[in-house]
């Protein structure tokens, strides 16, 4: 690879090797790999620092169940197993050497298969065990949020009830202020989980917001 | 994650070289001790050999070889057998050792034969002294290696900083850089040069020394993280998600406003904002 000048032309050339080494994600946006499984996008994130010398690989989902209108970083993991045995940071520099390795060890760790149809089960699993992690408990709400969607929009209400009960009991009350408070949350989570077909319009006008058509897709089953 | 803190960061534990207690870590350690004793061979041993002249050690030539030849060969296969006992050693290793430890047994064993002890006799006494240096050698291994496990251990087990204070030693080198970044340089372009440096360091830190759940330069809009430089979001300097905390860097002379720290509390599930200057 040749190392090119502009701030660009970098975000570029480094969106195109990685898209290179894991060829079932399509390329988003520079720096951002993703694929459509459904209600989610999921993919690899080359997030970068103001310095723009640096970047930091990681693996995310972004659930389309939400009104948002941009992408946003939920499941947002670097898996352990190579947590402490490669860079946590890709500098510029290094990239042309350490890139294929990262890519491929990212690709065969991720949390949630890349390269195949998911079930609502495994997602779910997923968001579980991002819950018991740090980053999870510290975003725990709006995990809980897309786990609450994710169910409802399959009309599995009871599990959403279950999840939505999860929340309540596990998240601190100062942290539903996005949502204007506790109470509010629980009457849209409840109006929400009585009515999937909204959510499914919600799916498609996001997907649309997002122009996600171009990406590669593949299926997310109940079970 | 946390393995350095066994899994509980709440207890604070730094093993870094941010932390001054380092340098006590190595002062007397078993390294240090080794090589005072290896200075001490030379000066006491070595040193007085080398300066009887080359005319003793001439005829005794064949002796030395053939020794070193013998007691490497035996110093390898016991230190091979004790190395494989320890796990902190291991067989290939304690062969290693055993057999460096046979040959320089070896070799004194030739070098101090009596004139006219025949090749034979200087490879039998050779491999008595290799077994011999190489068991002591592999056994030495074995009690510095369990030494070095017990010193981590108690590192480990050594209080030093929390997250916060972390955050603020990293601040003060940042600050004391100033002088390194130039005085041609305007306020803003020094201060995004103490912030960058101070994030690198931070980076530098948990990658070496174990993830602290401290996030340096993480953007976040409406209560989700996102990418850097969606439109709309903020971007917080440090993050410790052990504590719903923000750290806010300062460098210069404006201080956190309170329309800031609004602003990381709509858009980011932090709990707490701290304004964070060098000291």
């Amino acid at each position: 690879m040749n190392t090119p000048s502009t701030v660009t032309g970098a975000s570029a050339q480094i969106t195109r090797d990685w898209a290179d080494q894991i060829p079932c994600l399509g390329i988003y946006k520079p720096r951002q790999l993703l694929k459509r499984c459904g209600p989610l996008l999921i993919g690899i994130a080359l997030d970068r620092d103001s310095s723009n010398d640096k970047y930091r690989p990681t693996f995310h989902v972004h659930c389309l169940c939400i009104k948002k209108g941009y992408l946003t970083l939920s499941l947002l993991r670097y898996p352990d197993e190579i947590l402490n045995t490669l860079p946590r940071y890709i500098h510029m520099r290094d990239h042309a050497n350490q890139y294929r390795e990262v890519a491929s060890a990212m690709a065969a760790h991720s949390p949630l298969p890349l390269s195949r149809n998911l079930t609502l089960v495994e997602v779910l699993e997923a968001y579980d065990e991002y819950l018991e992690t740090p980053g999870g408990i510290f975003a725990a709400l709006s995990h809980y949020h897309e786990m609450i969607l994710l169910a409802a929009v399959f009309g599995e209400s009871d599990i959403a009830t279950s999840i939505l009960n999860r929340c309540l009991a596990q998240v601190a009350h100062s942290k539903f202020r996005f949502f204007g408070g506790r109470e509010e949350f629980v009457s849209l989570m409840i109006s929400q989980i009585e009515a999937p077909s909204a959510i499914h319009e919600i799916v498609e006008h996001e997907a649309s917001t997002l122009k996600v058509d171009c990406l590669p897709q593949s299926a997310l089953h109940l079970s | 994650m946390y393995r350095y803190v066994s899994g509980n960061p709440l207890r604070y534990w730094d093993p870094f070289g941010l932390c001054p207690l380092e340098a006590i870590r190595y002062n007397g350690s078993a390294e240090q001790a080794y090589f005072e004793g290896m200075r001490g061979i030379r000066q006491d041993l070595v040193d007085p050999l080398v300066d009887n002249s080359i005319e003793y050690v001439k005829p005794r030539l064949d002796n030395i070889v053939a020794g070193a030849g013998a007691g490497g060969v035996a110093g390898a296969g016991v230190g091979t057998t004790i190395g494989a006992m320890f796990a902190g050693v291991g067989a290939g290793p304690g062969a290693l050792i055993g057999g460096l430890s046979g040959i320089v047994g070896g070799a004194i064993e030739g070098l101090l034969s009596e004139p006219g002890t025949t090749v034979e006799e200087s490879i039998r006494d050779g491999a008595i002294a290799g077994a011999i240096d190489g068991a002591i050698g592999a056994f030495g291994s074995a009690y510095r290696s369990v030494g070095k496990a017990a010193d981590t251990v108690a590192d480990l087990s050594r209080p030093v900083r929390s997250n916060a204070e972390l955050v603020q030693e990293v601040a003060n080198r940042a600050g004391t850089r100033a002088e390194r970044f130039g005085n041609n340089l305007s306020p803003a372009a020094l201060g995004t040069k103490q912030h960058r440096y101070a994030s690198n360091l931070l980076e530098r830190y948990q990658t070496r020394y174990g993830d602290r759940g401290l996030m340096s330069e993480v953007s976040f809009l409406n209560g989700d993280k996102v990418v850097y430089g969606t439109p709309g979001s903020i971007r917080i300097d440090v993050l410790d998600i052990t504590s719903d905390t923000a750290f806010d860097f300062k460098f210069g002379a404006s201080g956190l406003s309170p329309t800031r720290v609004a602003n990381i509390r709509q858009h980011s599930p932090v709990e707490s904002v701290w304004e964070i200057r060098p000291e």
